[in-house]
């Protein structure tokens, strides 16, 4: 057979001899079935239609269920009816036309001028003769007497959805469709092709449906619930309702019923037709099922989120995947999943049968469906597929097994898969990872791959699949496996690293008064898979105590060499070099920790320039899947064994203390008593560009911002640096001082729209408070701390404010949800080509240099293409 | 000029049939709106047949109808009257249709290739005569080839004709109303 190729897609409008020529059947019954439940011919469910029921064999053409694709059938309207879906259409005709002669309304010269141009330049310019008919539509619309007949024209009027009226001086009179289509077929074929048309395939009167083409069966099944009660597609339920009404219509005119009547079923009909194209049309009452739901119709089943194009072609259902909630796993292997047997169990991968794999593949099949691990299927190589659950004797199959075979076998460790959690906002939402088939029934991560997922395990849910072919396979074991994606293409930093205890763990383990004994040590590495040399304890009298520096350090590779802050380096703490007290310098030299602790700085995830993200950056992302396998593990049975929690008593302060902040509280509320007092009296300086409201607004608000962070000062002072709080602020693990202050010593302002609270009641904002009471415990400012507990008034305030909060990011979810949909729509086919450029399907170039620079951002050093510093710093090494 | 009226009543009566004249003449008569029970009453038939009729009539655009709402009872009343200054349309209307079905025609002739009987004269399409052996179904003698060109310019000339006519007839309206 030769090879055809698809050059164009042609859209037009279906005529009546068309819808005719391709029925099989006129439809005029509206019975479906008669008592025995056979399908009645001439209904529409006529056998002609197409084969329903398996082993038959189609009337029409002759094939059986697989290969018969339905036939079309038809009902002769007896009145004709519009088209709701080209209504607009419609209406342009009938304004753009003679009401008389059915010519367009501009002169004969003007036609002939421009159907010329429309002729020349509407295959080369397609959107310019787009913009021509428009402007011939316009003009000819404006006429007010035809230039041909002379004939005087009256206004049309369109009252949605569907009626037309024409307001003529004698009155407003209904147009039919009858004479509409009578107007319609008065247009010269030449004077529809200047109106943007083409006649050949849409002829204006064929926008008034005559006839109805009647869907074939297969698209509209009936399906048997609880067998025997047959439930009918809505699709259905609306062709019979119009054959009903059809028929109906067809005998009252026969026999000669009041004009009126003719007028109702003729409405009717008119309802029945356009609700079967479009359940949804404004102004019209959708058409119900009997239960009082809304039909599926036609416009229905394809628009949105879950109709034909978004979620059956863009997007579809897949077979070998499978969904369940998540888990945390921090004994798994950052690039493991752990999978329930029952869904390994389900789940195949197809093994084809070599001599080396013929004795593993045999016990598979003897296992069976049922017992983990065994397999579900075996195709024969002639093709044939045998399910295993119907096999009497495996033992018998298992040895007639040769290599050729393929093998359907369950999912085992060690089997690549690909994992993902929506929403999929970028490439690394989905990464491959190796099975680990565990007990229980839900997936299984390590922690660390949290970030990139955006996982946590308040409930969610990922989507696991199965590649199936070797190629596949290999394709998602080389680029989409987990440790090769722990450097995010987004900025180049890691994605993937240590976060809340094992950060807290790290810097527990590398802070200065942490000593281990030999079999403290012992202990923490035993979680780690390795061998090392721990070499001569750090301390020897009066005991042999090794440090957390020590450990770590057994972990570097023994050219590492860095320096830089950490983040405890801040405040009261802060060194800019390696002469430093407080420890927050990090030096690594020849792979030893000198100095410093590890925290978010060094090990973070998504903190770049880090030591982490130096490590796997020279020395390969293997690394970073083993550091992480061990390392961070011994982070984390640290802190198990050194105990690690949060304690009122780290958010309590002194009766000293509380007393030191409410003398500042006090103090604040005079320097506002006295703000206020001053724009009373007017003598408030007003701050350039501002009104005196909005001055005083502001000093108020700057007094309150200084008087909650001198509290959270002095509360902070107080606090013992080893208290869990604030150790786990200062590291980065979680938290931050801000949150401390809010939990010890005071709330603080609460805010709405970037202001102090001030909506409620007319006057004042709650009852509480005196009316054009602006001072600040009435404009939402909360003296006390969580610790204390809130005044009921404060509640509110904390209520309000935390309410804004939540519709922020509602509201701004779903708008960069939309926005990025149609980024990614618009940009999904541009690609970078093997010269550098960026272009589109077509060739054209979209950018001479990608990103403008050529530098892809994962391969760079953070965004910038080389970083002289850090390789100074590695090669040369660091000279202290 | 033959009486429009007359010519008016023919065209029906050719288009529709004698049943109908009746109704169509008490309109033309009365020279107003009537109500279908008028007509019905004046004819002395049953309403019912009288709609049916007008019905018909409406389908063509011999008749048309107007809807007021009855001051006292609020129900819808329909005047009917003829549409004897749409007399040209109707014709036109109906020429475009013999037009279209002439242009079929035409198509279907130049598309396809005839084969005659010389014996009784009657013709076959190419697929009719291949299957049949290029023998006549009714006495068996060969068929020879039919060469359509007379009835294609007929039909041309038909098609050329009519659209003339069209064409005048649509232009004539604009004169006429001058």
């Amino acid at each position: 057979m030769s090879e055809k190729n698809i050059k164009g897609i042609k859209f037009g409008i279906l005529s009546p001899d068309e819808i005719r020529k391709m029925s099989v059947t006129a439809i005029i019954t509206p019975d479906v079935y008669d008592e025995d439940g056979t399908p009645i011919e001439g209904s529409v469910m006529d056998p002609r239609l197409g084969v329903i029921e398996p082993g038959q064999k189609c009337p029409t053409c002759g094939n059986t269920l697989g290969n018969c694709p339905g036939h079309f059938g038809h009902i002769e309207l007896v009145r004709p009816v519009i088209h709701v879906g080209l209504v607009k259409h419609i209406y342009e005709f009938l304004k753009a036309t003679c009401r008389r002669c059915g010519r367009v309304k501009i002169s004969e010269d003007e036609i002939e001028k421009y159907s010329r141009i429309y002729n020349a330049i509407k295959k080369r310019w397609p959107s310019a003769a787009r913009r021509l008919t428009e402007y011939v539509k316009k003009t000819a619309m404006k006429a007010q007497v035809c230039p041909h007949c002379n004939e005087k024209q009256y206004k049309i009027k369109l009252e949605k959805p569907y009626n037309f009226y024409e307001e003529r001086k004698e009155g407003v009179a209904k147009l039919t469709p009858s004479d509409i289509r009578e107007r319609l077929e008065k247009i010269p074929d030449s004077d529809v092709e200047i109106l943007g048309y083409d006649p050949t395939t849409s002829r204006p009167e064929w926008m008034i449906l005559t006839v109805l083409p009647v869907p074939p069966i297969t698209i509209r099944p009936s399906i048997m619930i609880e067998s025997g009660i047959r439930a009918e597609d809505d699709l259905t339920h609306k062709l019979v309702d119009i054959v009903r009404i059809n028929e109906r219509l067809k005998e009252s005119i026969d026999a000669g019923a009041p004009q009126l009547i003719i007028e109702d079923l003729w409405d009717l009909l008119q309802y029945h037709v356009a609700t079967y194209f479009d359940n949804e049309i404004p102004g019209l009452p959708p058409s119900k099922h009997r239960s009082g739901r809304p039909l599926r119709t036609l416009a229905q089943r394809l628009k949105g989120k879950e109709g034909r194009f978004r979620g059956n072609l863009s997007g579809k259902r897949v077979d070998f995947s499978s969904r369940t909630v998540i888990s945390p796993d921090p004994n798994i292997s950052i690039d493991e999943v752990g999978v329930p047997e029952i869904i390994a169990k389900t789940l195949t991968v197809p093994e084809r049968i070599t001599p080396w794999n013929i004795e593993k593949l045999r016990q598979f099949v003897i296992n069976g469906p049922d017992k983990w691990p065994g397999a579900n299927y075996v195709i024969r190589p002639d093709g044939r597929r045998i399910d295993l659950r119907y096999v009497k004797d495996r033992k018998e199959l298992a040895s007639t097994l040769a290599p050729g075979y393929i093998i359907e076998r369950h999912l085992i460790d060690g089997d690549i898969v690909l994992f993902n959690r929506q929403p999929s906002l970028h490439r690394i939402s989905m990464m491959a990872h190796r099975v680990r088939v565990l007990k229980g029934l839900t997936f299984r991560l390590n922690l660390l791959v949290c970030p990139p997922y955006n996982a946590d395990f308040d409930g969610d849910e990922m989507n696991l699949h199965v590649p199936q072919s070797e190629e596949a396979i290999a394709e998602a074991k080389e680029i989409m496996l987990v440790h090769k994606n722990i450097i995010t293409p987004r900025y180049g930093g890691p994605i993937i690293g240590a976060a809340q205890d094992y950060i807290s763990g790290a810097y527990l383990l590398t802070v200065k008064t942490t000593l281990l004994t030999k079999e403290e040590a012992q202990q923490i590495l035993g979680v780690a898979d390795v061998k090392i040399d721990l070499g001569e304890p750090a301390i020897l009298a009066p005991r042999e105590y090794y440090t957390g520096k020590q450990v770590i350090s057994a972990f570097l590779p023994k050219d590492f060499n860095f320096h830089g802050q950490a983040n405890v380096s801040s405040g009261p703490r802060l060194c800019k070099n390696e002469d430093c007290p407080h420890d927050s310098y990090v030096v690594i030299k020849n792979g030893i920790l000198l100095e410093g602790v590890f925290d978010k700085k060094a090990i973070g995830n998504q903190q770049p320039e880090s030591i982490l993200h130096w490590l796997i950056k020279e020395y390969s992302d293997e690394y970073g899947k083993w550091l992480m396998d061990n390392l961070f593990r011994v982070f984390i049975r640290f802190v198990e064994l050194q105990g690690f929690t949060m304690r009122l008593e780290d958010v309590s302060l002194g009766d000293d203390v509380k007393k030191e902040i409410y003398n500042e509280i006090d103090r604040a509320k005079v320097e506002v008593d006295n703000l206020i007092q001053k724009y009373k009296n007017g003598e408030l300086e007003p701050i350039p560009g501002r009104t005196l409201e909005e001055s005083l607004e502001n000093y108020i608000l700057d007094t309150l911002d200084k008087l909650r962070s001198t509290a959270g000062d002095i509360a902070s002072k107080y606090l013992d640096p080893f208290n869990f709080a604030y150790v786990m602020a200062r590291t980065g693990a979680r938290g931050s001082v801000l949150n401390i202050t809010q939990m010890a010593a005071m709330l603080g302002q609460q805010s709405v729209r970037g202001e102090r609270i001030k909506r409620g009641y007319m006057t004042r904002t709650l009852p509480h408070f005196k009316p054009y009471d602006i001072s600040p415990e009435a404009r939402g400012f909360i003296y006390s701390s969580f610790r204390t507990g809130l005044k009921p008034t404060e509640l509110f305030f904390h209520a309000a404010g935390g309410r804004e909060g939540l519709v922020d990011t509602a509201v701004r979810t779903s708008q960069s949800g939309y926005m990025q949909r149609r980024l990614i729509n618009a940009l999904s086919d541009l690609r970078a080509e093997y010269d550098g450029t960026v272009r589109s399907l077509y060739g054209e170039v979209v950018q001479v240099a990608y990103g403008d620079d050529g530098v892809f951002p994962m391969y760079s050093a953070h965004g910038k293409t080389v970083d002289v510093n850090r390789i100074f710093e590695r090669v040369v090494g660091w000279k202290a | 000029m033959v009486n429009a009226e007359d010519l008016f009543i023919n065209l029906a009566k050719s288009l529709l049939g004698d049943d109908v004249i009746d109704v169509l003449r008490i309109l033309l008569d009365k020279g107003t709106e009537m109500t279908d029970e008028e007509i019905a009453n004046q004819l002395n038939i049953k309403v019912n047949d009288v709609r049916k009729k007008l019905n018909l009539l409406e389908e063509q655009g011999f008749v048309s109808y107007r809807k007021t709402r009855d001051k006292d009872s609020g129900w819808f009343i329909y005047y009917w009257k003829p549409n004897i200054d749409q007399i040209n349309e109707i014709l036109l209307n109906r020429k475009r249709l013999i037009l279209d079905k002439l242009k079929t025609r035409l198509e279907y002739e130049k598309n396809n290739t005839f084969f005659i009987c010389p014996q009784d004269n009657s013709r076959y399409s190419f697929e009719e005569a291949f299957e049949n052996e290029f023998k006549c179904l009714k006495c068996g003698s060969q068929l020879t080839y039919y060469d359509t060109d007379k009835i294609k310019s007929f039909l041309e000339q038909k098609i050329r004709q009519i659209e003339e006519e069209i064409d005048k007839e649509t232009k004539l309206g604009a004169n006429k109303n001058h």
